[in-house]
């Protein structure tokens, strides 16, 4: 059988081992409601919608409107004012506003208030209002008097909008997903089949480079299925957000750019390639990846992706640059550049051919370290054993 | 002369210090049934992991003609490896676990399935292909793992300890799965621990010691080569004067058994006709041939006593 028969075999069946429809289905929904669910507390967080508000001394501020804003001011006398508390603590009203000669102002409520600067904003706005109409001033002469200076800014190195930024925060913690994935399986596949003693039968009958390219391309291929699944539940979450909450989320210019979310993407997916090809020989080493110590490697590949959402404040320092060419970083920092800044294509072609170059060392490396690995149950081999494995095999 | 299969010549490997095989040579040829004994350590996985090119020999060559022509390297479709460590993808189920290895051994999908209903069906598991390989009893595992060793129709089937854990039906059942192997065409090279298995399977025996063969033959040639081809129980009316019996020629050894019978083993031609002669003085109520089992010659030929043997070269 050809070798690359071979490998698709593994690829294959590593990827139908882990990647099931109904987990599938399972996980989107999950993310979903995940999703929904944190939109939902963050709301609630914010406050209820509509705040309901008592007032005594709305003479003291006669601009402040019945409906501000969010609230719904039910004005009374300071004899009831007892009695109005109690409502507030019993949690009738939201809030007892006492006004004073003066612009001044009390609020009682049961714990400071999530809405309390939007109540702010609209006593403010009032206030101003009010002197205003005390005043000579009209609201047309105060607009003219605080208006900025009519100054044009030319940017010459525009920074990222809210949408560039968003989606390279999105994109990274995809990116993320996909580690996560891919290392949580590469350890169950390996460490599996070591502990169940596979890796004979499977070696005898193909090379273990054979077997570790097809791994790789598999779990690979797992992860991709992870993170389109994360971005099947967030398009659902937008959609259905926006349908709830006219929630509507700002899209990066970049995703009229077609030809930079290839680029982005092909960075990714070499970077999960060289990262998975790492992680199969560390596994290899292992006995129990629950207790041996070799585990922390796991944190190499999360590390490497920490650049990447600093680099966000400042994508075209030097040392961000230096990053998004060299791999193992580029994987991250490269992508997270593209989606923010203008890149040129020349960095873009050599991160692409340092991180392939870099990725087949650590493929062929790999292969050696998987081929003796697989083979030695019972104990972990020492470093030294595995220089030695580099050299001779 | 007709092409081995595999043809090992003068190989050696070595771990480190530890030297597991010492200039092997051995044969292997089409239609055989071939067993490889040795004690613990003796270095029977070694060299037959080398035979399926998962080890590669320090010194000596391998050749095969698994496809009828000679070739240095080895051709993994056709041979089949049921290794001494055995496990399975406990959580897939049966069928797949076996389509899956005889793909990677190069039968084509399709094929694959449908040897795996045929062989499935043939060992009454027919109704559990769906099921995850864990679900199993241990002894079906053994089966399931046997199959995935021998799905895609190998020339040569190499087995490592296959009757290692069973239980005697069981023993008896892969026995007979081992000869429906080698009638459908399979050659097997097999190593056992289980000496009066290896009696009646194999074709031909290689013992091997330290690494180091101490000769290979059938049993019959085991037996001329020690010289230990009889052995005779007798039952007389009189207690015999073991002393002269001893010294009949041909005579190895005399023992008295806690029934009272006599075990006489006798060595080289005409021992026989001597020790009637002898015995005809005495009432013999019973007499009973019995041949020397090939585990007594393998103690014999592992326990020491090599430098007695003659070793075929």
């Amino acid at each position: 059988m050809s070798q690359a028969r071979s490998v698709a075999e593994v690829a294959r069946w590593e990827f139908l081992r882990y990647v099931k429809p109904k987990q599938q289905v399972l996980s989107l929904i999950l993310t979903f409601g995940f999703l929904m669910g944190g939109t939902y507390i963050a709301r609630l967080a914010g406050g209820p919608s509509e705040v309901d508000l008592a007032v005594i001394g709305g003479e003291h501020l006669p601009t402040l409107s019945d409906g501000a804003g969010r609230f719904r001011m039910a004005h009374s006398s300071s004899q009831h004012e007892n009695r109005l508390r109690q409502e507030v603590e019993e949690r009738k009203l939201g809030g007892l506003l006492l006004l004073r000669p003066g612009g001044q102002g009390q609020l009682y409520a049961r714990q400071d208030p999530p809405w309390r600067a939007d109540l702010e904003r609209e006593l403010h706005a009032a206030s101003v209002m009010h002197r205003l109409a005390e005043s000579a001033v009209s609201p047309q002469e105060l607009a003219a008097l605080n208006a900025p200076f009519p100054l044009d800014v030319m940017e010459i190195a525009p920074r990222a909008g809210r949408g560039e930024r968003i989606a390279a925060i999105v994109a990274l913690s995809l990116v993320l997903v996909g580690l996560f994935t891919g290392i949580g399986y590469i350890f169950a596949s390996v460490t599996g089949e070591k502990q169940n003693r596979l890796s004979e039968q499977v070696v005898s009958a193909i090379p273990a480079q054979t077997w570790i390219d097809g791994k790789i391309l598999g779990l690979s291929a797992v992860s991709m299925v992870a993170v389109l699944n994360t971005v099947a539940a967030g398009l659902l979450y937008l959609a259905v957000s926006r349908g709830i909450w006219g929630t509507v989320i700002p899209l990066p210019t970049t995703v009229e750019r077609a030809e930079l979310l290839v680029a982005a993407l092909l960075l990714i997916l070499l970077g999960y390639l060289f990262w998975f090809a790492f992680l199969t020989a560390v596994a290899a080493l292992m006995e129990d990846p629950h207790t041996s110590t070799r585990n922390q490697f796991i944190f190499l590949p999360i590390l490497s992706t920490v650049p990447a959402f600093i680099a966000l404040t400042d994508p075209t320092a030097a040392w961000v640059r230096a990053l998004g060419l060299l791999p193992p970083t580029s994987a991250a920092v490269m992508p997270a550049r593209l989606l923010i800044t203008e890149v040129p294509w020349w960095e873009v072609g050599l991160a692409s051919v340092l991180l392939v170059a870099l990725g087949l060392v650590v493929r062929r490396g790999a292969g050696k370290i998987f081929r003796l690995g697989m083979l030695m149950y019972g104990k972990e081999p020492s470093w030294g054993e595995v220089r030695k494995w580099l050299r001779e095999a | 002369m007709a092409l081995p299969l595999v043809g090992v010549d003068s190989v050696s490997k070595t771990f480190g210090r530890v030297r597991a095989v010492e200039a092997f040579s051995m044969e292997v040829g089409a239609g055989e049934l071939v067993a490889l004994v040795g004690p613990n350590g003796a270095g029977k996985t070694t060299m037959l992991r080398m035979i399926i090119g998962m080890l590669r020999p320090d010194s000596g060559r391998i050749a095969y003609g698994l496809d009828g022509s000679p070739s240095e390297s080895v051709d993994s479709g056709r041979i089949g490896y049921l290794p001494e460590e055995r496990g399975l993808y406990t959580d897939v189920p049966v069928r797949r676990v076996l389509i899956y290895f005889a793909a990677l051994r190069g039968m084509g999908r399709p094929e694959a399935a449908r040897q795996a209903s045929h062989w499935l069906d043939r060992l009454d598991l027919g109704d559990r292909a769906g099921e995850p390989v864990g679900s199993l009893s241990k002894g079906n595992q053994q089966k399931v793992q046997f199959l995935s060793a021998i799905l895609h129709r190998p020339v040569l089937a190499v087995l490592d300890e296959p009757f290692s854990g069973l239980d005697p039906l069981n023993q008896e059942f892969f026995l007979d799965l081992i000869r429906e192997l080698r009638a459908s065409g399979t050659t097997v090279l097999f190593s056992a621990h289980q000496m009066q298995l290896v009696e009646r399977l194999a074709d031909r025996v290689i013992v091997i010691r330290e690494g180091e063969s101490l000769g290979q033959g059938t049993l019959e040639d085991w037996r001329r080569r020690w010289r230990t081809g009889l052995r005779l129980r007798l039952r007389l009316r009189e207690t015999p004067d073991l002393a002269p019996l001893r010294s009949t020629p041909g005579v190895r050894d005399v023992q008295e058994t806690p029934e009272g019978d006599l075990e006489v083993a006798l060595e080289g031609d005409g021992a026989l006709g001597h020790l009637l002669q002898d015995i005809s003085r005495y009432h013999i109520l019973e007499l009973r041939t019995e041949e020397v089992t090939l585990h007594e010659i393998y103690l014999r030929a592992v326990g020491g006593e090599a430098g007695t043997m003659e070793v075929e070269a």
